[in-house]
């Protein structure tokens, strides 16, 4: 496998899971680059340019709800998880719980 | 205008209008959060060089912008089936109805060489330009079903939720195509009568009219002619006889499969027996002598004005009769390839009854 077909894989990997995780890690509103801080002080990198559209996508999908805020000396868009991103999320972390569960069995 | 300014307005541009402001101010906001955590890590002022740095690191303004968009189709994975089916469905049409009007066009008698050069040349053009015109047509009905009813794909997929019952639609390997074969007795037989409803020798001849234009025609037993002779040889019928008779035998193979309902082996050899016979005999027409051979100066010695005109004529009988052969070497051949196939994959089904 090349190494452009193994980085295919993984991209392809990553993209559900990172869902989960910024919808996880909206209860409390965070701005963006705040939000890719709190990912990767728990070990999940993630850049820019993949946050910011996903954040646009799931606001548009009703799971997240944004407003933009000057503080400092700079207006920031902040996001927050929508009542139907939360009411969805526990779904979500069932799932997943499932999924690495099958996983960790077929992965043995 | 600073960097920061033109980057955000280089991915800006490639945004569409509807939310293109809202993006610009996120991105704006997001470089300059970045920006200052590298000016406080690397413990001095933004400039430019630090600027550059962060721009470089968020990326090219194209792949940014990209990363906004769905991806875009002229027609979608949802519609493009189906813009297939009609394209492939309505281009035979077009093919068909530009051959039809040829037809019609070279039907008048007395056209010469140059009408029929000019109507060949312009029917070509035509059927190009009915094409392209026919495929454009199509893709901008398609292209603007993909954006004014978007969820067309999606309710088609909903509610035209997969059947089973529809494998019993995929026709088992011997089934007939009965309208097929059917198609092939009708045309075979009328071949046949076409042939033999004049004398046999006068398939298509070359003729001088009486009122002067050469003339290229399937019978020649015209009052307005004045003066004819057949542009095939001795040699060419006797080759035709024996595809007559071919023919015969092909018509009787037809009558027995759709009484019997359904391949058999022996019929399938017996069909590529059949079609290997008028493969051999249309090539056989199509090396050997079968054109009377007409030239300029024979037509000039035997007296006639405008010989060249007549020459060109006859260029563009044979040329297309030739043409006409190879068509029927390819669909004969093609129907040998495919009872091969299937006699050596006999288990595999066929689509359709």
């Amino acid at each position: 496998m090349t190494n452009e077909s193994f980085e295919n894989v993984i991209l392809e990997l990553r993209r559900g899971v990172i869902v989960l995780a910024v919808l996880s890690q909206l209860e409390q509103e965070q701005y963006g680059y705040s939000l890719i801080n709190a990912l990767k002080a728990k070990g999940l990198d993630i850049d820019q340019g993949t946050l910011y559209p996903l954040l646009r996508r799931l606001e548009s999908q009703g799971l997240l709800q944004s407003n933009w805020r000057v503080e400092t000396d700079r207006p920031r868009r902040y996001y927050r998880i929508s009542d139907e991103g939360t009411a969805l999320l526990p779904r979500l972390k069932a799932e997943w719980t499932g999924i690495v569960s099958v996983m960790n069995k077929l992965l043995k | 205008m600073s960097l920061i300014d033109t980057y955000v307005s280089e991915v800006g541009r490639r945004l569409h209008q509807k939310g293109r402001a809202d993006i610009e101010a996120e991105i704006r906001s997001a470089l300059q959060d970045l920006l200052d955590e590298r000016s406080r890590a690397a413990g001095k002022p933004v400039d430019d060089e630090l600027t550059l740095a962060v721009l470089k690191e968020y990326g090219d303004p194209e792949k940014v912008a990209a990363c906004y968009q769905a991806e875009r189709y002229l027609i979608g994975p949802r519609l493009y089936p189906t813009f297939e089916k009609v394209v492939f469905a309505v281009l035979p049409i077009t093919v068909i109805l530009a051959l039809v009007s040829l037809c019609f066009s070279l039907s008048g008698l007395g056209v010469t060489a140059d009408q029929v050069l000019k109507v060949v040349i312009a029917t070509i053009g035509n059927l190009i330009f009915s094409v392209i015109v026919t495929i454009g047509s199509i893709t901008f009905i398609f292209a603007i079903l993909e954006r004014t009813v978007p969820e067309l794909g999606t309710k088609t997929a909903k509610t035209q939720e997969w059947d089973p019952h529809s494998l019993l639609r995929i026709a088992p390997p011997d089934s007939l195509r009965t309208g097929g074969l059917v198609a092939e007795l009708v045309f075979t037989i009328l071949a046949l009568l076409v042939f033999n409803s004049v004398p046999f020798r006068n398939i298509m001849n070359l003729g001088y009219q009486t009122n002067g234009g050469w003339w290229i025609g399937f019978i020649s037993n015209n009052a307005a002619i004045a003066w004819s002779q057949s542009l095939l040889t001795p040699a060419f019928f006797r080759v035709f006889l024996t595809l007559e008779f071919v023919w015969g035998l092909n018509i009787l193979l037809v009558i027995i499969l759709l009484s019997l309902g359904r391949w058999h082996t022996w019929a399938r050899w017996a069909t590529i027996g059949v079609k290997a016979l008028e493969v051999g005999l249309a090539i056989a027409i199509l090396a050997g002598p079968t054109f009377v051979r007409v030239t300029t100066a024979s037509l000039k010695a035997a007296g006639f004005p405008d010989p060249a005109t007549g020459t060109a004529m006859v260029k563009v009988f044979t040329r297309s009769f030739q043409g006409g052969v190879g068509v029927a070497i390819f669909f004969a051949s093609l129907e040998i390839v495919r009872q091969l196939i299937r006699l050596w994959r006999p288990h595999v089904p066929a689509r359709g009854a």
